[in-house]
């Protein structure tokens, strides 16, 4: 099943507080669709226009219209501009199907770049008028780790009339792409230093509002994560089938739940034989057929800080490539899928209730709900099975 | 080969096991050369039977341990190998 992660960014026009571009992401049943537009001029009005176009579009998609009626639908719905006297905003629409189908549809805005393995893809577009606006579609198939880059058209004219005489330009544009993307596979570090070097073309005054927005393709958009001991110990084998058999990332979270999946698989538990500095969470390990195990509860707890410092998505927070726990690592897991399964075990253990230990640590269930609403509220499909 | 195995669940880690981790470090290093260390999940001791960090040295279990205690534990056990 393909689908994507999805990160972008932007800066606004100098001098401006909102930003002229504008992006929506929706998650449909059988794609993923990820809107830009840039709204004509700049500020609050180009920041209306955007939101507008892509609040439509988005809209329409869902209800399955075609594109040359969406469009149809734009150029007579949006406010027209009294100076120019015309109602005016590009749009880009990316469409991930679940089978690696992706459809690219441009209206004036560069054409995406495309990053097939280690080489750039150009797609054939086909082009057609619509209301006079000439519209470019192109269809083709991605896999696992592939990279689609959708900009406003401030990023490739950055630095035009200053430092560089007319404009970054799409080719240069894409050869720091190329090259950002050969020292790092990471979205977030590939997006942000070419908004940096695009801030820093400006000379640190965008002359116009730049977006971009990176696209990295995968194949496992689901997770599963097994907490817990399932109450009824005969029910145990039942459960871990059907944990494993299921197709998506999977995590253990618990101690007690990777020795009843190690018991029944016969798949030992690697602990990776390193303390996380601080000793702040007990060390994670590796099993066969699953992705991550770590330790329960105090893993889980660190997770929702790290889901309640996100306010709107969680690239928000920075994780470090290397030396990071088992709540760091669920995270990134988590940011790169779309939907996630809790499978949660109700059985209690004794210890739990120690007066020994520093706080009641029997609260796996408020914590999954507590990590379930922060979830949602970041995007995520989550749903629920106690067992 | 002495092969120590230390649990790192989540009570045996809040009553201390990373600590014992390190107090094998701090051994002599001719002790420390014939110790195969790992780490476990839960042995399941710690409900009533036994009081976390437990630590189970070749195949026996010790429980209640600090820093200290584990030292001399060791030191004993490499002793009576001799």
């Amino acid at each position: 099943m393909t689908s994507a992660v999805v990160y972008d960014k932007n800066l606004n026009k100098q001098n401006e507080s909102v930003c002229g571009d504008n992006v929506q992401i929706k998650k449909l049943t059988d794609s993923k669709i990820i809107i830009l537009s840039d709204g004509l001029g700049s500020g609050i009005k180009a920041s209306i226009l955007s939101i507008l176009t892509t609040e439509i579009i988005g809209t329409l998609f869902e209800n399955k219209v075609p594109v040359e009626e969406i469009v149809d639908t734009i150029t007579k719905t949006l406010p027209v501009c009294k100076h120019r006297g015309i109602a005016y905003s590009t749009f880009t629409i990316i469409q991930i199907f679940s089978n690696g189908v992706v459809k690219i549809v441009n209206y004036d805005n560069p054409d995406p770049v495309i990053i097939k393995g280690r080489m750039v893809y150009e797609p054939k577009y086909t082009e057609q008028i619509s209301n006079n606006k000439r519209i470019r579609t192109a269809i083709f198939n991605l896999q696992e780790d592939d990279f689609i880059f959708a900009m406003s058209d401030g990023l490739v004219h950055a630095g035009i009339g200053n430092l560089l005489d007319f404009g970054w330009g799409t080719d240069n544009l894409i050869n720091c792409l190329m090259k950002l993307k050969a020292k790092s596979d990471d979205l977030k570090h590939i997006v942000d230093d070419l908004i940096e070097i695009t801030y820093n073309y400006y000379e640190e005054k965008p002359g116009d509002d730049s977006t971009l927005i990176g696209i990295k393709i995968t194949e496992k958009p689901r997770m599963f994560v097994f907490t817990g001991p399932p109450l009824e110990k005969k029910m145990d084998r039942h459960y871990v089938e059907e944990f494993l058999n299921q197709n998506g990332t999977r995590v253990i979270c618990g101690g007690t739940t990777s020795n009843i999946v190690s018991r029944i698989t016969g798949n030992e538990l690697e602990i990776q034989f390193r303390m996380t500095r601080g000793n702040d969470l007990p060390p994670y390990g590796l099993m066969k057929g699953v992705d991550l195990v770590t330790e329960g509860v105090l893993t889980l707890q660190k997770l929702n800080k790290l889901l309640d410092s996100c306010e709107k998505n969680m690239f928000e927070y920075e994780v470090e490539d290397e030396n990071i726990d088992g709540a760091h690592k669920m995270f990134v897991m988590l940011r790169n899928s779309d939907e996630i399964d809790f499978t949660v075990g109700r059985k209690v253990n004794a210890f739990y209730h120690n007066p020994a230990l520093p706080f009641d640590m029997s609260i796996r269930s408020s914590l999954i709900r507590d990590i379930t609403g922060n979830l949602k509220r970041l995007g995520k499909i989550v749903t629920i099975q106690y067992c | 080969m002495m092969e120590i195995k230390i649990c790192v669940g989540t009570t045996c880690h809040l009553l201390g096991s990373s600590s014992l981790v390190e107090a094998i470090n701090e051994l002599p290093e001719e002790i420390k050369t014939k110790i195969t260390l790992k780490y476990s999940t839960c042995f399941d001791k710690c409900q009533q039977e036994m009081v976390p960090p437990v630590v189970n040295i070749d195949g026996e279990f010790f429980d209640d341990l600090n820093p200290a205690k584990m030292k001399q534990l060791i030191i004993e056990k490499a002793g009576e190998d001799h």
